[in-house]
């Protein structure tokens, strides 16, 4: 990832600490259950938890994810 | 795009359809809608709950409303999502589409259930939208502009607190007046490359082998050509042959040459749609606050201070069901000797007395006794599950689930089956991946369910002794109930492995689940549900338990040969001849009967049979009478009770002063005078228990769910195996050390 040092990996996000999403490397099936739940590119998400599962909020939502889905997704500081 | 058709001459019941993603009220909106008048049944060949009711409407023509699970997303990821699908549509085994349908959307997370609604809105189905809890939204700064968002999205949309019955009415006319209503047509325009894809799709579907009862509308299509290997693809395929799949991987590969993501495109386009719409219907009065739920989630979801909460309310949940059931137990118990000494002394003496007695009355008392226990387990759990808990377990639970080879959406239908593996096999619909679940349902059984109750808290109260542990703090009876529930558990571990590597072989499923906002628990929905499975006990206790303890007696009364009452007659007249004292006599006549009673059992059907298989349980500790009552308890494992109760109040009760059946299986012997029962036999007895699958009703489950018989054989055939060799060495181990 040290080709584009601004994308970093969801689950590199410290506990309190906010992020866009510009990313999204899953395989077909988790990436349309990820968007249908809001993970799309664009969306703000913000580190509650951090763990092996996480905690992060989308919107007004909170949502457990696994460890393949935090490093799944990519996301960029705001 | 096809409209609805609601031009029947014929008068028939409109039908309504609640849909909207989980934890949006759905339920309570229901509630309110229907009232009390509701129906609750099952989809044809499915175990997925159907709730319906009729609207309150004054003098109109009736109008159904049906309460689907439920989803996020048309995709249909899990079981239950595709029941969504299914009733929407009016296909498979739901026989008709709905008249409308009602969007129940969480106003204080609009975006993503709008995602949904916008689904939805392509149906061709006349569509309301019900923005619920706009109270909640209100206090945490969200004001939502329902006439704005009605303009938006072409249909009514009516703002509600389904809680405080507000906006119901408005709900309701709105209801009566869009049932034939055009259907919007504004949704969300997406890219030509896919539309052109979509207009082909639709094209080659209605040609070819759909099927015009099957003509696959648009927003079908669209899921099927940007969902690959998804439930509409594998349905469509299986439907119309490969040439479809082939078609299919053609027209994404198109839209991938245009430089489109076929998984991202729908998300992407309505979600940018949905922010428009958003920007002008939504203002943020206030700045967000910290809510009380996350506050509560600083510490419930604490990978420490959260599971130490955990496994104390898991404590608190065992102790109490153990100490305050017991006096309620005791009542009961006392309540059966009462009922059984009335009838004794009405009925005359003979076949039919021991049949009410000892068969009817002992055999289901003994069970009944239970109901206290099954209750309290079963308001737990309620409790548990309507207040939003279950997903922080699950969350919680997640690395440990990693244990078992599943993640943590697994534990909810597990930590369920400790109620009832029932409840538990059918929550498993919510797990997306097929294998995981599949898992789950084959493991669910060796949770320590309720049915097990009755066994375990029958011999820890008569053998194990009350030695407080931890200085008073738990009792060793306690400590052993809860050691018979980690059996289970423990074992399911290597169980669900094996399983993972063998015939069920996937890899690991990352969590994704929706923590939805605490709620307080409605006394409502808890009650009901431990009203409803009271209910189930009792009506068991009446029927099947009733049969097999009537067929028990008979078993055990039969033949009923003559010549053993002439033998101890004899005895009887020569002991009248030689005893001097009234006293010597009043024993011996006593011994005689007892003898004369163990004799009859002896040699009754059941008695044969039982000295048969004798040799099979005995190495596990048990005489011919606990054997006989296992197997007599296939059909539900809390039927071992009453079996017991009927085998020995036929054999004649050692202790005519107690009625219990504790007391009695205390006094039982073996032919030579040893007691049956000690420490090691009581454990042996229980780990069986534990870990077999004498359960009829699970086994249906299994099979409904998993649509071949072969999965119930397997799970039955493994976990008998399993209890056998656990009680074995349970039994050989514990007799040595105690």
């Amino acid at each position: 990832m040290n080709d584009d040092a601004v994308e970093d990996r969801l689950s590199s996000l410290k506990s309190g600490e906010a992020a866009a999403i510009v990313s999204i490397a899953a395989s077909q099936t988790s990436a349309k259950r990820l968007a249908d739940m809001g993970f799309v590119r664009g969306a703000l998400v913000e580190m509650i938890r951090t763990g092996k599962p996480c905690l992060v909020r989308i919107g007004p939502t909170c949502v457990g994810l696994g460890v393949d889905h935090q490093r799944s997704i990519g996301v960029r500081r705001t | 795009m096809p409209v609805s058709l609601s031009l029947q001459t014929a008068p028939r019941v409109r039908s309504v359809a609640l849909v909207g993603n989980p934890n949006t009220g759905k339920s309570t909106l229901f509630n309110a809608l229907t009232g009390y008048r509701q129906r609750v049944g099952n989809y044809p060949g499915t175990t997925v709950e159907r709730r319906t009711g009729f609207l309150r409407t004054k003098n109109d023509a009736p109008i159904e409303v049906v309460d689907l699970p439920g989803a996020y997303s048309l995709a249909a990821r899990a079981a239950d999502e595709a029941i969504v699908l299914d009733a929407i549509l009016g296909r498979g085994s739901c026989e008709s589409k709905p008249d409308l349908i009602v969007s129940v959307v969480d106003a204080a997370n609009l975006g993503r259930n709008l995602f949904f609604c916008t689904q939805l809105l392509e149906m061709g189905v006349p569509l309301v939208v019900a923005v619920n809890m706009m109270d909640l939204a209100e206090a945490s700064g969200v004001r939502i502009d329902t006439a704005a968002l009605s303009e938006e999205l072409g249909v009514v949309v009516v703002g509600v607190v389904a809680t405080k019955q507000i906006g119901i009415e408005a709900l309701e006319k709105a209801i009566i007046d869009s049932l034939d209503a055009p259907c919007s047509d504004h949704c969300p325009s997406f890219p030509d490359c896919v539309c052109a894809e979509l207009d082909g799709l639709c094209h080659s579907l209605a040609d070819g082998g759909a099927g015009e009862h099957h003509r696959a509308s648009r927003i079908e299509a669209m899921q099927t050509l940007l969902d690959p290997g998804g439930y509409h693809e594998s349905r469509l395929v299986k439907r119309c042959g490969r040439g479809l799949a082939e078609e299919l991987a053609e027209r994404r590969g198109r839209i991938v040459s245009a430089g489109e993501s076929v998984v991202e495109v729908e998300a992407r386009v309505r979600y940018t749609w949905i922010d428009r719409v958003l920007h002008r219907v939504v203002t943020q009065t206030h700045p967000r606050r910290r809510s009380k739920s996350e506050a509560a989630d600083r510490l419930l979801t604490h990978r420490v201070l959260g599971l130490a909460v955990f496994v104390l309310m898991m404590g608190i949940c065992f102790q109490s069901v153990y100490a305050w059931a017991v006096p309620i137990m005791d009542a009961i118990d006392g309540a059966t000797g009462v009922i059984s000494r009335f009838l004794a002394g009405v009925i005359p003496e003979g076949a039919m007395q021991s049949l009410v007695v000892n068969g009817v009355v002992a055999g289901v008392g003994a069970v009944l006794a239970f109901l206290p226990q099954i209750l309290i387990l079963f308001l737990f759990i309620a409790i548990l599950e309507d207040c939003g808990y279950m997903a922080r377990a699950a969350f919680l639970l997640d690395r440990w689930m990693g244990l078992f080879g599943l993640n943590g959406k697994s534990f909810i239908p597990l930590l369920s089956s400790f109620a009832c593996a029932v409840p538990g096999i059918m929550s498993t619909r919510t797990i997306e991946d097929r294998r995981d679940r599949f898992v789950t349902i084959l493991i669910a059984p060796l949770m320590s369910c309720s049915a097990r109750l009755p066994v375990y808290v029958l011999l820890i109260g008569a053998f194990i002794p009350a030695t407080p542990l931890l200085g008073g703090l738990v009792g060793l009876q306690a400590a052993t109930l809860v050691a018979m529930y980690f059996i289970g558990a423990a074992v399911a571990i290597p169980v669900a492995l094996i399983l993972k590597r063998t015939v069920l072989k996937g890899p690991p499923q990352s969590f994704l689940m929706e923590l939805p906002t605490y709620k307080w628990p409605s006394p409502r929905i808890v009650f009901h549900r431990m009203f409803e499975q009271g209910k189930a006990f009792c009506i068991s206790a009446g029927t099947l338990i009733f049969a097999v303890a009537i067929v028990i007696w008979a078993l055990g009364y039969y033949p009923h040969p003559t010549a053993i009452a002439q033998a101890h007659q004899v005895e009887r007249e020569a002991a009248a001849q030689t005893m001097v004292t009234e006293e010597a006599l009043k024993t011996r006549l006593a011994e005689i009967g007892r003898h004369e009673a163990g004799e009859y059992l002896r040699q009754s059907f059941l008695g044969r049979m039982g000295l048969w298989i004798e040799p099979a349980v005995k190495p596990l500790g048990w005489d011919w009478r606990i054997g006989t009552a296992a197997i007599a308890s296939f059909p539900a494992r809390e039927v071992v009770v009453a079996t017991m109760g009927t085998i020995y109040n036929l054999g004649g009760k050692q202790d005519e002063k107690s009625t219990g059946l504790r007391a009695t299986l205390r006094g039982a012997t073996w032919p030579d005078g040893r007691p049956v029962y000690n420490v090691a036999v009581a454990l042996s007895i229980m780990v069986f228990f534990a870990l077999c699958c004498q359960c009829g009703a699970t086994l249906a489950t299994i099979k409904r769910e998993m649509h071949s018989w072969a999965w119930p054989v397997l799970t039955f055939t493994y976990m008998t195996a399993l209890a056998y060799v656990a009680a074995l060495a349970t039994y050989q181990i514990a007799i040595r050390l105690v």
